[in-house]
């Protein structure tokens, strides 16, 4: 089985949705910053990754959690990878995409235009709030689609 | 590898790609322009809905045996088809598909009629619209057929 934890606009929500996903931070405390930095993907994302999928790691049952941001209409993205399943009769949970998406992807655009004026650290530090206050979601996501397999 | 699955795309999946398949399948001759009952003939022509935009929509298999879909994406087309591309690779089916954007012989009035349609539901005044615009369209769509068919190899 394959996880793919799909973002809207940056890397940054699913990178820490796949570290839970292996363990690597612990669902009981907020992660801080030394933690979130050293998150493998936790960053914003080029304009040519829109759409790539990058390989994190094998959890302990043995199945790959992979991550990707997409640019616009993510639900769109995820039928068309249900649909392709489909097409080669593949069980849907061949490959669960989990959606780690901001209520409010207006954020993202406020961090990329930060990013754009050259202001990195804001870009990051805002980033890491918008993490924090959404830790306990991708906490839940994880668990929900890990329990989903079982 | 040669493709197995030639996958026509466009914004809504209703109507360019729609058009292209039935050409690339022969229900549409591209030596004649079709009519309009013609055109609503075709399955899901001016009928697909948003739920239905990322779904393929299996059309036929051609003369070489290719197996021939409709998709729609809306403005995320390359990002599917970059997504689409890479879970081919993993589940063992890397090269087998081949996509082709028919957005850019969309006409203006295609784009307004299917808006009116299929966006605001107002059928009666986009679908004459649609049509009048598919019919416009229809020698693009054809050349784009005919170069598709000659790169996959007939």
């Amino acid at each position: 089985m394959n996880y793919f934890y799909l973002g809207l606009l940056d890397l940054y929500l699913p990178a820490v949705a796949a570290a839970i996903h292996l363990g690597q931070l612990e669902g009981k405390k907020h992660p801080g910053q030394k933690e979130l930095d050293a998150i493998k993907y936790f960053r914003r994302g080029s304009h040519d990754e829109d759409g790539r999928i990058f390989f994190v790691g094998t959890d302990s049952a043995g199945d790959n959690v992979f991550i990707l941001s997409v640019k616009v209409q993510p639900e769109v993205v995820i039928r068309a990878v249900e649909s392709m399943l489909g097409l080669y009769g593949l069980p849907l949970r061949e490959i669960k995409v989990v959606p780690c998406l901001l209520e409010n992807p207006q954020l993202a655009g406020w961090g990329k235009l930060l990013s754009r004026l050259g202001l990195g650290r804001q870009e990051r530090g805002l980033a890491r709030r918008v993490v924090r206050s959404h830790f306990g979601g991708l906490l839940q996501s994880v668990q929900r689609s890990k329990a989903a397999k079982r | 590898m040669a493709p197995k699955k030639i996958i026509y795309h466009c914004y809504g999946g209703a109507h360019s790609s729609v058009v292209a398949a039935a050409i690339h399948l022969g229900q549409l001759k591209g030596s004649t322009l079709p009519s309009n009952a013609d055109f609503m003939r075709l399955t899901l022509f001016d009928r697909q809905t948003k739920d239905g935009h990322g779904l393929l929509h299996f059309f036929g298999f051609d003369e070489q045996g290719r197996q021939v879909y409709s998709l729609g994406c809306r403005n995320a087309g390359k990002t599917v088809e970059q997504v689409l591309l890479q879970v081919a690779e993993m589940i063992g089916a890397g090269g087998e598909l081949s996509f082709i954007d028919t957005l850019h012989c969309v006409t203006l009035k295609m784009r307004i009629g299917g808006y009116l349609s299929r966006r605001w539901l107002l059928v009666r005044l986009g679908r004459p619209l649609v049509l009048s615009g598919t019919r416009e369209a229809f020698p693009a769509l054809v050349r784009l057929v005919e170069k598709v068919k000659n790169e996959v190899g007939t």
